[in-house]
Formats: structure tokens, sequence, C-alpha cells
């Protein structure tokens, strides 16, 4: 019962007046950086360093986390409206939110996105509060090969969702993987297809990728049929309240309870992350479907699935920062960081020394997902209300809102024509039907995957044997071989679930 | 109609006294704000300097212009370095740097190089650490040594970041040093994230760091630091117990330093009033708290022995680079 | 099928043109000299492979309604003042190039006639934008 105990000194901490304010206000703050595109959490909390420095720890800790889920929340508003993703992990909920808004059901996508991102958050942190430590000790077996493992089971994935384009997906694929070859090669130092540019020696960031394939794209097709006088109609005029059916609750809640544990998991490796969770979770629930061919038109389980996953994550990411002292990405560097101006030094030790605080944080992230819900629920209420603008209207301003977004991923006008080819891209990809799905997952893992695979090569001195090194490997090594056979053979065989 | 013609007049007007006013304040320096750019992403190491000392800076009234501070990552520094070309002589643009400033030049990821900005001051130091898991054989920094020297590939070494960048470098000084002969054979595994769960997991033999990364999971029995670069002992918390490389009989330091740059030209008068400020500003009790919450050693350098500090580790790692290969002269 | 003829033939130019950039990348100065071309010169050859598969399978379907495309004049327009955009974006500043890309891509899709809402949006927007980077964000723009 000691677990309750600390829990309740946590809640005892976090509930003053002036814990609630900033967290209240850290999820709206967080809220609105994720919705708009190219800001995120990583930018939030940033921000929010120079204000910590004046408060308690716990309260620093708590805004920070609170910015952070807030920003989990708010990605994925812009994806339903606009099709234009607020953040990397919000892509998925382009794929199936985006059309549910187009069909008049944007109420029902805006609330089930929210919902499901507060079921898998509030899930997630019960999973932290119980296995944390253990979860943390088992994802530092993971090292180069098991990630390389990883990576090929998360590109295997997108052979179900281009089953129906099987060679077009693969063009879509080897697309992606090019794109994530520019730049600095880490293991030598060469310079690959920078053209001379200063810019691109960081690589192309996958944001600018996702936002012109996505957002850009999306707009010229519009913009084709506006020229040739069509879609002139604002999309809808009259707005519902923001909840979701029984169908629909009935139709979500299995893909949410599926998958938050995927991005639950996805999220204690570092080295992984939030939009890996979201695609996966997005692939695994296609696979698992009666009806796979309904995914991409707008079914409410393909939008529930990513969400709940990509909030898991965000919570599983904060595991090897607490109990080891570890970041495992860019934002809980950054949280890190700032954790360590207050004279906290996240660790095994944290939860020794600084109870109250780590304590006061862990029920800050149950506080913190009813905060986000709640402020999200009324929110949407308000941006729904953007498709109602006339298109003709609309689509520049997306424009606008895409070239400002992007700047402020590196400051620079190299992004403008980044952004500028890849709407193209996007754009003859929509036109001549070749899956986009591939090539975003294949951005964000391609480079880790080159990299890890040479990495394990140099630490085993050239023997591929390590791939296969131990249990783990092997498991990822059949998930893989295992999910690209799956569509093929779940047509052939009846599974009691298929019957209906 | 009309409304529109008083309106542009009014703009006019305005735009007119703006004009006066700005010629008027020339005189004394500074007399706009300035911008303080950090040629990284947010929440990073230059970052967190620009932002805390332009805080510092303020807060003190040691300059009452505004210092905003703006981001220009990319090229690890170069589209920093670039933008700070096109300010040539204006003393309103600052600009923090690290020894990712020299090596960039040296490997050739940009022909600029530090002659291509006035140094001001160097404000702090940091040192690497040289860490290994908690079971691991090495006792010493000097037991790695010996196996290094009898197989360079012997251990497999890892750090953040790219191959030739400064967690590579400062291990291969200190290899160098200890008279390992081959230094271009040390595998060095480059990672994009997380090194320090891969050491903790076993992946990697070594991790070279930074000191700061390393408090926690030494704290916590995770890991053990053989060794820092420092020129002598830190006095706080647990790397107090940590040799450093010259106690542990390697003859070397690595210090990892940060300093604030203006544009190249700037005038002598404006370069002095910057240096000055930077220098007060340094020995407020404000910037002695940064220093301590952030773990940083409070290094005061002014202009002139900054730029030869920098001329002798520019030649040094020029060695180094030259040695693995990685030297490109522009 | 007109469309994978395309895709198939797109794929191999730029299949090819990427090999013939691998080729031309600096080699490693340590360890294997080739190690940082493998994968990108398999990806190269890959793309070329599956460009051929695609541009066969085409060929074989012969071409059924070609579907009439619509007009691409706006997609066009909205281009070149992206490309303006760019240009004048940190030599005139933030609110004034912002102003003229929005305003240009009102007045090219929202048609001309209706310039008092046009001209309403561009600079809302464009302060709107400003306002909140700068004073809330704390994020400067040229």
């Amino acid at each position: 019962m000691e677990l309750i105990q600390n829990l309740l000194l946590g809640f005892s901490v976090v509930l003053t007046p002036l814990n609630l304010i900033w967290m209240v206000a850290g999820s709206i703050l967080g809220t609105i950086l994720g919705m708009l595109p190219g800001l995120g959490p990583t930018t939030g909390i940033a921000l929010l360093l120079p204000l910590t420095f004046t408060m308690e720890p716990a309260t620093a800790l708590i805004t920070m986390c609170a910015v952070y889920y807030g920003a989990m929340f708010g990605g994925s508003r812009s994806s339903i409206l606009l099709n234009v993703p607020g953040d990397g992990a919000a892509v998925a909920a382009c794929f199936d939110g985006y059309p549910m808004a187009q069909n008049g059901r944007a109420e029902a996508a805006l609330a089930i996105s929210a919902i499901a991102s507060f079921i898998g958050g509030l899930i997630a942190t019960v999973a932290f509060v119980i296995v944390a430590i253990p979860v943390a000790r088992f994802a530092l077996r993971f090292g180069p090969p098991e990630y390389f493992m990883l990576m090929i089971f998360a590109l295997s994935a997108t052979a179900a969702i281009s089953k129906e384009a099987l060679f077009k997906g693969f063009i879509s694929l080897l697309v992606g993987l090019m794109i994530s070859t520019v730049g600095i090669d880490y293991q030598t130092g060469v310079l690959r297809f920078t053209f001379g540019l200063m810019e691109l020696q960081t690589g192309i960031d996958f944001v600018v990728v996702i936002i012109g394939v996505y957002g850009l794209g999306e707009v010229f097709k519009n913009l084709e049929n506006i020229a040739s006088g069509g879609g002139l109609q604002a999309i809808q005029k009259k707005f519902g309240r923001i909840w979701i059916t029984l169908d629909d609750w009935r139709r979500s809640i299995i893909p949410i309870l599926r998958e938050t544990p995927v991005g639950f998991l996805v999220g204690v490796l570092p080295g992984a992350g939030a939009t890996i969770a979201a695609l996966m979770a997005y692939n695994n629930e296609k696979q698992l479907s009666k009806e796979p061919e309904r995914f991409g038109t707008g079914t409410i389980e393909g939008l529930a699935a990513p969400e709940a996953a990509n909030n898991a994550c965000s919570v599983g990411a904060l595991i090897p920062m607490m109990t080891l002292g570890v970041p495992g990405s860019g934002t809980t560097a950054v949280m890190l960081g700032a954790l360590m101006i207050l004279g906290l030094q996240p660790g095994p030790l944290l939860f020794q020394q600084h109870a109250d605080v780590a304590w006061a944080v862990i029920a800050s992230m149950f506080l913190g997902n009813v905060a986000c819900a709640f402020i999200n629920i009324p929110l949407a209420g308000l941006l729904v209300r953007v498709l109602a603008v006339p298109p003709k209207v609309l689509y520049p301003v997306i424009v606008a809102l895409a070239f400002v977004g992007v700047y402020t991923i590196n400051f620079s006008v190299v992004e403008f024509v980044l952004l500028i080819l890849f709407g193209l891209v996007g754009y003859g990809m929509k036109k001549y039907k070749v899956p986009t799905a591939p090539l975003i997952l294949a951005v964000v893992v391609g480079s880790s995957m080159e990299q890890n695979f040479r990495m394990a090569l140099m630490l085993a001195d050239g023997d591929f044997g390590v791939f296969f090194r131990n249990g783990i490997c092997w498991t990822l090594f059949f998930l893989a071989i295992g999910s690209i056979a799956w569509p093929f053979l779940s047509s052939r065989i009846k599974l009691p679930w298929n019957r209906s | 109609m009309k409304r529109k013609s008083t309106l542009s007049a009014g703009l006019f007007a305005l735009l007119a006294v703006f004009f006066l006013v700005s010629s008027a304040m020339a005189a004394d320096f500074p007399a706009r704000p300035f911008e303080f750019i950090a040629p990284g992403g947010a929440g990073g190491g230059w970052d967190t300097t620009a932002r805390l000392s332009a805080k510092v800076l303020g807060d003190t009234g040691i300059i009452t212009q505004p210092m905003p501070v703006i981001n220009k990552p990319g090229g690890g520094g170069g589209v920093g370095l670039a933008y700070m070309q096109k300010k040539k002589a204006d003393p309103y643009s600052l600009i923090v740097y690290s020894p990712p400033l020299l090596l960039i030049n040296l490997t050739g990821q940009t022909k600029l190089s530090y002659r291509d900005l006035t140094p001001l001051a160097m404000l702090i130091n940091d040192f690497g650490a040289f860490a290994v898991p908690k079971d691991s054989p090495y006792q010493t920094i000097g037991d790695v040594m010996e196996a290094l020297k009898k197989d360079p590939k012997a251990v497999k070494t890892g750090g953040n970041s790219s191959f030739g960048s400064m967690d590579h470098i400062q291990f291969l000084q200190a290899a160098k040093a200890a008279g390992v002969k081959d230094i271009r054979e040390i595998p060095y595994i480059a990672f994009q994230e997380g090194p320090m769960a891969a050491l903790m997991g076993g992946h990697i033999d070594l991790l070279s760091t930074g000191m700061a990364e390393t408090v926690g999971p030494l704290e916590a029995g995770e890991i053990r630091v053989l060794a820092l670069t420092a020129p002598q002992r830190v006095d706080a918390g647990v790397l107090g117990q940590v040799p450093t490389l010259k106690e542990a009989g390697i003859d070397t330091t690595f210090i990892n330093w940060r300093g604030i740059f203006a544009a190249p030209g700037v005038g002598a008068d404006e370069k002095v009033y910057l240096t000055e400020a930077l220098r007060k500003m340094s020995e407020t009790p404000e910037w002695d708290e940064v220093c301590l919450k952030n773990g940083w050693t409070k290094a005061f350098m002014e202009s002139e022995a900054f730029a030869a500090f920098l001329e002798k580790t520019n030649e040094e790692y020029k060695d180094l680079l030259t040695e693995i290969g990685l030297f490109k002269a522009q | 099928m007109r469309s994978d003829v395309l895709v198939g033939a797109v794929s191999i130019l730029f299949g090819m043109a990427y090999t013939v950039q691998t080729l031309h990348l600096p080699k490693a100065m340590v360890g294997n000299p080739w190690a940082p071309l493998f994968f990108p010169l398999a990806l190269g050859v890959l793309l070329v492979a599956m460009g051929i598969v695609v541009l066969l399978k085409g060929l074989r379907h012969h071409p059924s309604s070609a579907k009439k495309g619509g007009s691409k004049r706006l997609i066009v327009v909205t281009i070149l003042i992206c490309l303006a955009y760019t240009a004048l974006f940190e030599r005139i500043g933030f609110i004034p190039s912002t102003i003229l890309f929005l305003g240009g891509l009102l007045f090219a899709v929202n048609g001309a006639k209706a310039w008092i809402v046009n001209s309403l949006i561009a600079v809302t927007f464009s302060f709107g934008v400003w306002y909140v980077f700068e004073k809330i964000f704390y994020m400067n723009l040229p």
C-alpha cells in the first residue's frame, strides 16, 4: 500500500491552487503550440525555461509536463481539420481524421481524438506507476541491432498499408528512405546530398516533409478543383455537439485499449518516438480490421488507435528520463536539462531523495490528462468552425500557415523551397495514387535504421550474426515477417473474428 | 479616399520621426536592441548560454537595451556563422559558440572559421567525462589506454553526434596523450540520441560525453566515471571523487569553452564596451548562481587572450584531425 | 493505366539520378571508404528496379479512360507566389512579405472582386502571427 501512500503524497503536492493554475496554463500553451504546424513541445518547454527558474521544482516540472501533453492533444486538431499535421506524431490523424471531417463528421473526429488521447494517456500513467522500473531496465537491453530490427518491423507493416498498390508503395518507401539520407553521415562525418547548403547538413526535418506532402499537397489538389469550377462550398455550415455516438464508442474502444500498450512500449525505448508509435498503431489496426479497405476513408477506429498510442508514448517517454536519468527524445532531453538547473537529478535516486517531486509529477500526469481533455473538447467546438470558411479563403490561409510553421523549425528559407517541393510530390502522389504513408514512415525511421545497422556491425566487428543475438531480435524479426505475410494470409484463413 | 490620404500622411510622419530619433541616438552605443544568436536549436547548450547571459545582462542593468535570443540552427553551427557574415561591422549582433566553431571549419563543413568573427569574451568552461558501465573490467582510464595500446580496436567507444565532433575529439586527444599509436583505428560509434542508455545497457565499452550528463547515472551507481578532462578536480558532488586525466598520468586537458562573439569588423570602441559589459556580468552574484545551477565553471577571458586561446586550440584540433584523416584544408 | 506508366518512368529517372549522385559522394576517411555509400546505392538501384516493374505493369494494361485533369492554373500561380515569398522573406521582413504573399494568394484564388476581405485577412493574419510569435513565444521573425 506504499504505492497508494506515495500517490496520495503526489496529489497533495499537486493540488495547490498555484500548481493547478500552472498546470492548466501549461496545457493551454501546449495545446496551442501543438496545433501550430512546426511548433511542438520542445519549443514550449524551451520557452518556459527562463520562467521555471523562479519556480518551485515541483511546479516547474508539472508545468513542463502539462505543455508536453497539451502538445500531444493539440497536434492532431490541425491534422483533422486542415490535413496539416501539427507535429510528427499527429500525422496518422490525417489518414482517417481528415476524411472524417470532409465527410461532415468533424465533431466526432475531434471528440474521439481527445477521448482516445485521454484514455491512452491515463492507462499509460497507471502503467507508469506500476511497471516503470522493470520496463526501463528492459529498454536498456535495446542496442543498435535491436533498434535495427525494430525499424525493420515498423517498415514491414507498411506492406499492409499498401497492399492494393504493392509496388507503388515500395517506391514511396524507397523515396522516403532517400530523403532520410540527406545530411551528415554520423558514423563517418561525410556530407551526403547537401548540395553545398549548410542548412541541409542536419538533414531534412520530417515535419517539413509531412506538412508539404499532406498539407500543401491537399491544397494543390483542391486548387485544381477550384480552378475547374468546383469545390466552392464550405465543407460544413452547421455544427453539432463535440461528441461521439454509441456506435463510434463500440468501434473505437477495442483499438484504443489494444494500441495503448504499443504506444507505451515504443515510448519507453529511447530512440523510437511518438510518430513511430502512432504509425505502428494505425498499421496494426488496419491489419487486424475486418474491413481494412475502410481505412483511409474516414473510419473512426483509424483515428482512435494512433491517437491513443501517441499519447501513451509520450507518457512512456518520461520513464527512462525519470527513472534512469536518460533522456529518450529531444523533448525529454530539454526537460532533463531544466531539471538539473532546478537542482534535481533525475534517476533512481529521484524517488528516494525527492519523493514529493517525483510523485507529484506522476499525480500531475493523471490530472494533466483530465485538464487537457477538458480544455480540448470545448476548444474543438470553436476550432471546428474553421470548416465554415469558404475554400477559396481557407486554402490560401492554410498555405500561409504552413510557411510560417515550417520557418520556425530551422528559421531558414531553405525550408520554404523544400516545402514547395514536397507539396508538389504530395500532389503528384495523390493524383497518381501512390500511397504516402510508407514515405512518411521511411523518412522517420530511415536514418535511424541505416545508422543502427552500421553501428551494430561496427560493434560486432562485421559479424552479421549480431542481428540475431538474442530473443528480442528474433521476436522482432518474426513480427516483421508476420506483418508482411498477414495481409495475404488473413484473406485466406477464416479467423473467428473475420466471420461477420 | 480622404481617409486613405490622412492615413498615409500619418504613417509618413511616423516614419520620419522614427528616422530622426534613431539618427539622433546613434552617437552613443548601444542605441537599439541587440540580437543574441544561438547557432543551435531551442533548449541546447548554446541556446541556454545565450538565454541565461542575456537574462543576467538585462536583470542586472548592465545592458538596458533588449536582447532577444534568435535561433539559427543548422550545419553544426555553420548556419549561424554564415548569418554573422551578413552583419559585418554591425555591433548589435552577438553570437555564442564553443569548440564546434573550430571543428566544423577543420573538417570542411564550412569554409568560414573563427577568424570570421570578433571574439569578445570567453565566459564559461565545461569538461568532458569518460564513463564505463558499472560492471566494466576497466577500473581506471589507464586500463583503457593499456588495452588500446595492445589493440586499438579493443575498446568500442561511443558518443553523441557525429564522427569528428567534440565527444570524439576529446577522447582521441586523451588517447594520443596516453601514447596510443593508431588512434584512427579506435572504433567510435556515433549516436543520434541515447548514448547513455547504450552505455548502461552495455552496448558500448566507453562513453565520451559531457560532465553534467554523467552525474545522475553516476550517483545511482549505474556507471563509473573513470576520468574528467578538467585541469583540476571539480569541487562539486560525486564528480569530486573522479580523477582528472592529469592525475591519472595522462598529460592533457580538454576544455569545452563557451564564449561570446560579435560580427567581423566591429569597431574598437564597441568591442571594448561589449567585452567590459560581459566582464561586469561575469562578476555579478546572479551569474555565479547561473553557473552553479548549470554546473558550469566560470572562466572569464577577455577579447585578446580569448583570440590567442582560439588560435592555439585550433592548432591542437588540427593536428588531431589530420591524424585521423578528417582534416580538410580550406 | 497511364498513372502507372508515369510513376514508373519518374521513378526510373529519379533512381538513376540519385544513384549517379551517390557515386559522386565523398568517400569515408576511416574504415571502409564505401561505408556511407552502400545504403544510398542500394536504394537507388532498388528504386530503378521498382520503377521498371511498375512501368511494365502500366504498359500491359492498356490505357483505359485517361482521367481528364483539371486546370493547373491556380497551382502554377500559387507556386510562383510561394517562390516570390521565399525570395522576399528575409529581404523585406516578415510583415510586408507576408501581407504581399497572403494577399497575392487570396487575390489569385478568391478573386479580385473580394479585395476588401482579401486585404483585411492578409493584414490581420500577418500582424496577428507576428504578435503571437514576438510577444507571446519570444521568437524573432525577420
